[in-house]
């Protein structure tokens, strides 16, 4: 890393057991998504790489249990967590309800992390959490996104949304092509600011005739 | 206490935190084998990792956390952890607690000791409890009157945990408490009265009612803690104190009630005053105002200057967005990251809240204030303003019941679909979809010719997003539409919609592929002429591999094919079957990458509906295609853990569906696979039937033995429903009824066996439902011992039910205020499973009325217990409505089933219910109760007329009802049965009621436009009318004809009215047509008709020639 050290976030990963958490990150990782059932045994930490405006950031994701009876040291893994992911399955209500619980947890324990609520799943045609019964969002002024593992649908959202708190940047994008990231990214950032200003103006102002 | 030991534990304290998967497992089964070898000198070592001021403040959380795991939660194989020490373990441990929540500096381990020594004070057993709370309140209150901040705050963090659980006690004994909290409200540090107003607010959440109002004075001092954080420029503090006060409005809205209008304007201007803040913290005011809304609706219904200036609020909110044009909003590379709405957060939060608030305030006082503003901010020139009010009013849709409601609003927003901005172009063409939606042919029947041609236009819109949405609107739109309205389009549109398929943007290609199947359902078989053309420019497109984002155009352009086959059906179609077919194959065979491919979902589906247009042609294509259905539905799903050898069972948490019943689900990919599958085997069973003969003993088995496929409920469900559906194909075979009896008796004995030890209340409605199926398809195929034997198995699953309802009741009761989130989370899922209960109970309803339908003369002993014991209960005004509605649904089966003959004198009963019934306000049981009016009218013979006069009267009010609070659709059907019902006493009973003026009333009030099965039944009866004397609906001098004409181009069309009763009404208007006198008022009429309605009146008058 030619000396330059890479940002370094704990995200913790949590929600009641087959929410689809191990399959989600498996997903970012290796790209493959996992279709049989294997339940997570305590936790596995994912180091997981993200090319950002801002730079590399690593982000460790601590993937825990969801089955109870399989926790081990449970909220014992959130100590020291800057963000926290809390996954349900739009498809089983019980596991929405349940995302109180798992709230109450991680702020018990980090009570300054951020946090994103995500409903999985939203690809299943038979969806049993509608969007109108996802309130507890709004209740706790939390972040929430529907996302599918399966059809990648906004599976990179939850994510995004954490870089950009814990790095306090809210332009922050990801790059596309992680190994071409050019090492003055710095400069990168600075251009879509510009870009983006330029957008906005454009916007307040009369809007180009050439659109119509 | 061995201080080798204790050194490697602190060690292993963060060594368990390592992020090296290895080294943490290793430190975590070390550490695992020091609690296994001796309780209580782990839970010291635990103790003094906390203690220690010198190790790492992760590793002394970390004893934290862990001790109070094992103590408060304790480890599933070792329920009760506490009880397990030995007494002077646990001195121990509540000396040491109180100890180092006296001294300790470290704010964040006091916050954790806090809560620690205030959850183990609360939850141990009574008699160790005794000894530790009031010694910790004494400490709790000397630190808060003489500690530092975090000492302070830590003793609030005490008093919060300890009324989490215990709130009513402490209000009851602790004096001081109010002052207390007074105090350190208005606490110079803001940290502190933000803890004293987070203690506050979990005492309104869980103590009892009645001692809220003794903190009411407080409110004052509790709403200055955000005031005070917006000055303080304190956003953390104003998040979080806006927080609790949304959890304060869920749980105890009243508090708010006297100063509410004080209130509203703190946070309105809380809302002002916050421009500068996030747009999340800007949402929080309004939330807290709109849970108000919902709990207490009557605190702002009452004042609609509240409900206008929160509206106005959720404008703002809706126009402050400074969302930019993205490429990726302007033209979405891959459509399966495009959801139909991309909005804002914001834009979204808005629209939720006028959703909420039309429900919770109404939708009279909602909708022309809503109009007003979507008017106003419509009206203004920025793009932002038109866009907030766009989505506001697409909003609303949902909640008009008639159209003129808001016609006015409509050619403004078929203006904006040309406006300059492309978000709001979107804004317009996405309300004119929902439009569609909600208000179906409402809007198609009036506006199809301003909304058509803007869509139209929308289609050929620059960017790529809003043209995609046009497609998608006016797929709406072309679903609700009428055949003769998707005819009149067509062609034009279908030119335009296959050209948009060749686009580049798989967006726009795949919408308009979607849109061609809804033409194609709208003109149904005259859709036929179009086909050739479409299989011309999609197949070729199709049959080619595509870049990763074009396989759900592809998808979509498979369904839109396959829907328009099924449309003109078989002989229409037989040209092209073999080159789709060669396609589908072609595609499933190679193209397909992967399980998670988007293509191949809609390659299945694209099999059932070529099953079900080729119907015995297709039989050759089985052998190609079962076998993957066999391997989906009877694929062994793998579910394991890390662990092995052992039952996974045994691991996966049990889903507690309510206190007393507990089951196991778990969903995976592959379970999914499994379910889609059966189902998959249920559509070829049911559209091949005869067909799948070869396959019926296989598929037989199979079902069986997944009826109580242990792992999923919904794979439970899916069988369940796919036993009748077996049932028909092989009546169907050449086994007929009698060959399929075997089939049915021992489906029913499996399903009767299966319902016994089901646990999940809707997998049993499932198995009632498939029981119910399996008597319709079978009609009388049991004996009278298996009537009573299912009558019992019925009755047992009610009174079951019923128990586990009173439990939730009981239950909700129970926790009404009860502590926090979790607790309110769990009421509101014993609700819902409450309403499960129901639609079970429902469903047995029907069940029974499936029975007495088939088993007329074998229902004695039903009969008995349903007189006897069920009815007089569930039908007295004060039961439940759910019983109500039961009761009066068995009653309605009764008289049309069983009627006189079978009923005898209780017959007459059965009419008095239902006559009461038709008097209700609540409109479901309304409707039960006029459309009973309607059937006995016919199976009551004489004794109908005894009563006819009254129900007369009672369909007259029925009909002529305001809305009011009612639920609208429930109303519009109740009304419209209502219209039926009379149309029926006309056509039965006309000698004892006055034909002349009954009739008159009737065409007051028609056409039906919600109910229209009913309306075909009312329309047929208007053509019979008309057909024996025209003057009824033309009026004695034929003075009513131009409406008669108006009418007949309203409503001959094929949703509303069978071609026979088109065809009698054609004979009619001919008739008319040959009096000189009344040829010319008709064709003037006539001619002041639209295109579309002319058409319709041809086509009448041609089926009468």
């Amino acid at each position: 890393m030619e000396g330059s050290a890479v940002a370094e976030f704990k995200i913790v990963l949590v929600g009641d057991g087959a929410t689809g958490k191990t399959t989600f990150v498996k997903r970012h990782i290796t790209g493959e998504f996992e279709k049989a059932y294997n339940a997570t045994v305590g936790c596995e930490v994912h180091p997981m790489p993200f090319y950002t405006s801002a730079g590399e950031i690593k982000l460790m994701v601590w993937d825990t249990a969801g089955q109870e009876k399989l926790g081990c040291l449970r909220d014992g893994y959130y100590i020291g967590a800057n963000g926290g992911i809390i996954m349900f399955d739009v498809c089983a209500r019980i596991t929405y309800q349940n995302v109180s619980k798992w709230h109450k947890d991680l702020v018990r324990v980090c009570p300054d992390a951020h946090l994103v609520l995500v409903g999985n799943k939203v690809d299943v045609k038979e969806r049993k959490v509608k969007a109108k019964q996802i309130v507890f969002h709004r209740k706790k002024n939390i972040q929430y996104y529907d996302i599918s593992a399966k059809s990648n649908y906004q599976y990179e959202k939850p994510f995004l949304y954490l870089l950009r708190k814990m790095t306090n940047n809210a332009d922050l994008v990801l790059e596309e092509q992680p190994a071409l990231a050019p090492p003055e990214t710095e400069m990168d950032a600075a251009q879509i600011e510009t870009l983006n200003k330029e957008l906005d103006d454009a916007d307040a102002a009369e809007f180009p005739d050439d659109d119509e | 206490m061995d201080a080798t030991e204790l050194g490697i534990v602190k060690e292993l304290l963060l060594e368990v935190q390592s992020s090296d998967n290895n080294a943490r497992k290793e430190a975590e089964a070390k550490l695992m084998q020091v609690k296994l070898n001796n309780f209580d000198k782990y839970f010291a070592y635990m103790v003094e990792g906390f203690k220690d001021e010198e190790l790492d403040i992760k590793a002394r959380v970390m004893s934290l956390i862990l001790l109070r795991r094992d103590i408060l939660a304790g480890e599933p194989t070792e329920p009760d952890a506490w009880s397990k020490l030995t007494q002077e373990t646990r001195d121990y441990i509540r000396a040491q607690i109180m100890e180092v929540f006296s001294k300790e500096t470290n704010g964040v381990i006091l916050n954790k000791i806090a809560e620690f020594a205030a959850e183990v004070a609360v939850s141990i057993n009574d008699a160790d409890r005794k000894d530790i709370w009031p010694d910790l309140f004494k400490l709790c209150k000397q630190l808060i009157s003489e500690g530092n901040a975090a000492q302070i705050t830590s003793g609030l963090t005490v008093y919060t945990e300890s009324l989490r659980t215990m709130s009513n006690e402490i209000v009851e004994n602790d004096a001081d408490l109010y002052a207390m909290f007074e105090v350190t409200l208005k606490n110079e540090n803001i940290d502190i009265a933000l803890a004293s107003l987070q203690a506050v607010s979990q005492l309104l959440n869980s103590v009892m009612p009645k001692y809220a109002p003794n903190f009411v004075g407080l409110l004052g001092e509790m709403v200055k803690v955000p005031m005070r954080a917006i000055k303080e420029a304190d956003y953390k503090v104003l998040e979080d104190s806006m927080v609790e006060f949304i959890a304060m409005a869920d749980a105890e809205p009243k508090f708010f009630k006297e100063s509410f209008s004080d209130l509203f304007q703190v946070f309105s201007q809380i809302f002002e005053e916050s421009e500068v803040l996030s747009e999340t913290l800007k949402q929080q005011p309004i939330e807290f105002l709109t849970t108000i809304a919902e709990r207490q609706p009557s605190l702002l219904s009452d004042n609609e200057d509240h409900v206008k200036q929160m509206l106005d609020s959720v404008f703002k909110l809706m126009i402050g967005i400074d969302d930019e044009l993205t490429e990726e909003w302007l033209d979405p590379k891959d459509p399966a990251q495009v959801k139909e709405e991309v909005e804002s957060d914001t834009v979204v939060f808005g629209k939720e809240v006028i959703d909420r608030l039309c429900a919770s305030v109404g939708e009279e006082i909602m909708l022309p204030l809503v109009c007003i503003l979507v008017k106003q901010t419509i009206d203004n020139d920025d793009w932002k303003y038109k866009n907030a009010g766009l989505s506001a009013f697409s909003q609303i849709a949902e909640y008009v019941s008639e159209i003129e409601q808001i016609s006015e609003m409509i050619p403004t927003v078929i203006d904006h679909c040309k406006h300059e901005h492309p978000k709001v172009r979107h804004a317009a063409v996405h309300c004119l979809g929902q439009f569609a939606t909600d208000l179906k042919h409402q809007l198609t029947e009036n506006f199809h010719e301003t909304v058509v041609p803007a869509l139209y236009d929308a289609m050929n819109d620059k960017v790529n997003r809003v043209k995609a949405h046009a497609s998608g609107s006016m797929s709406n739109f072309f679903e609700k539409a009428s055949q003769d309205i998707g005819l009149h389009y067509c062609e034009k549109i279908l030119e335009s919609l296959l050209a948009a398929t060749k686009s580049e943007s798989s967006y726009v290609a795949g919408n308009a592929a979607t849109c061609i199947a809804s033409v194609a359902e709208s003109c149904q078989q005259e859709f036929a002429p179009y086909f050739e053309t479409c299989c011309n420019e999609l197949l070729p497109v199709i049959s080619q591999r595509v870049p990763k984002e074009f396989r759900k155009f592809k998808g979509q352009a498979i369904e839109g094919l396959t829907i328009a086959a099924v449309c003109i059906g078989m002989d229409c179609f037989r040209p092209y079957s073999e080159q789709l077919i060669k396609t589908l194959i072609l595609i499933q065979k190679e193209h397909l990458e992967g399980s998670d491919d988007p293509q191949r979902r809609y390659i299945l589906s694209a099999w059932q509906r070529l099953a079900m247009v080729m119907e015995k042609e297709f039989a050759p294509i089985l052998p190609e295609i079962m076998p993957e259905f066999f391997n989906m539905a009877s694929l062994q799903p793998k579910i394991s853990s890390g662990t092995s050898g052992e039952d996974i069972l045994d691991y996966l948490t049990e889903v507690e569906n309510s206190p007393e019943k507990k089951t196991i689900s778990i969903e995976s990919d592959e379970l999914e696979e499994k379910n889609i599958g059966i189902q998959m085997l249920c559509v070829f069973i049911d559209e091949l039937k005869e067909l799948y003969a070869p396959y019926v003993e296989k598929t037989s088995e199979l079902f069986l033995s997944l009826l109580k496929f242990k792992y999923n409920t919904s794979i439970r469900s899916s069988t369940a429903d796919s036993l009748p559906t077996m049932l028909t194909a092989i009546k169907e075979c050449e086994k007929g009824l009698e060959g399929a009896l075997p089939f049915a008796q021992s489906y029913i004995s499996a399903l009767f066996e299966t319902m016994k030890g089901e646990e999940d209340t809707t997998v049993m409605q499932h198995q009632v439902s498939g029981i119910k199926r399996c008597i319709d398809i079978m009609g009388e195929f049991l004996d009278e011992d298996q009537v009573n034997q299912m009558c019992n198995i019925f009755f047992e699953c009610i009174s079951k039910s019923d128990h586990r309802k009173n439990i939730n009741v009981a239950y909700n009761e129970e926790n009404e205020q009860g502590d926090d989130e979790v607790d309110k989370q769990n009421r509101m899922f014993m609700e819902e499973e409450n309403e499960i209960e129901d639609d079970l109970q429902l469903t047995l309803s029907e069940a029974f009325g499936a029975l007495f339908k088939t088993h007329k003369n074998k229902c004695a002993n039903l009969l008995n217990t349903l007189f006897n014991d069920l009815l007089p209960s569930y039908l007295d005004e004060s039961a439940p409505f759910v019983k109500q509605k039961f009761g009066v649904y068995i009653v309605v089966d009764l008289v049309e089933h069983l009627g006189l003959e079978i009923l005898g004198e209780k017959y007459e009963d059965c009419f008095q219910v239902i006559a009461k019934c038709s008097k209700s306000v609540n409109p479901v049981i309304r409707q039960a109760g006029v459309y009973g009016l309607g059937i006995s009218s016919n199976s009551g013979g004489e004794l109908f007329a005894k009563y006819s006069t009254d129900a007369l009267q009672s369909l007259k009010e029925a009909i002529e009802m305001k809305v009011g609070t009612q639920d609208v659709v429930e109303f519009n059907h109740a009304r419209d049965n209502a219209i039926s019902a009379l149309s029926k006493i006309m056509k039965f009973q006309h000698e004892c009621i006055d034909v002349n003026s009954t009739f008159e009333f009737l065409l007051q009030h028609i056409p039906l436009k919600h109910d229209l099965t009913e309306a075909k039944l009312v329309n047929d009866f208007l053509a019979d009318a008309a057909t024996s004397n025209p003057n009824l609906i033309t009026g004695k001098e034929h003075e009513n004809i131009k409406q008669f004409v108006i009418l007949l181009g309203e409503i001959c069309r094929s949703d509303c009215m069978e071609e026979n009763t088109m065809k009698k009404f054609g004979g009619v208007l001919k008739g008319l047509s040959a009096d000189d006198k009344l040829s010319g008022p008709i064709t003037e009429a006539f001619n002041e008709l639209d295109e579309l309605k002319q058409k319709r009146i041809q086509k009448i008058t041609e089926l009468a020639n």
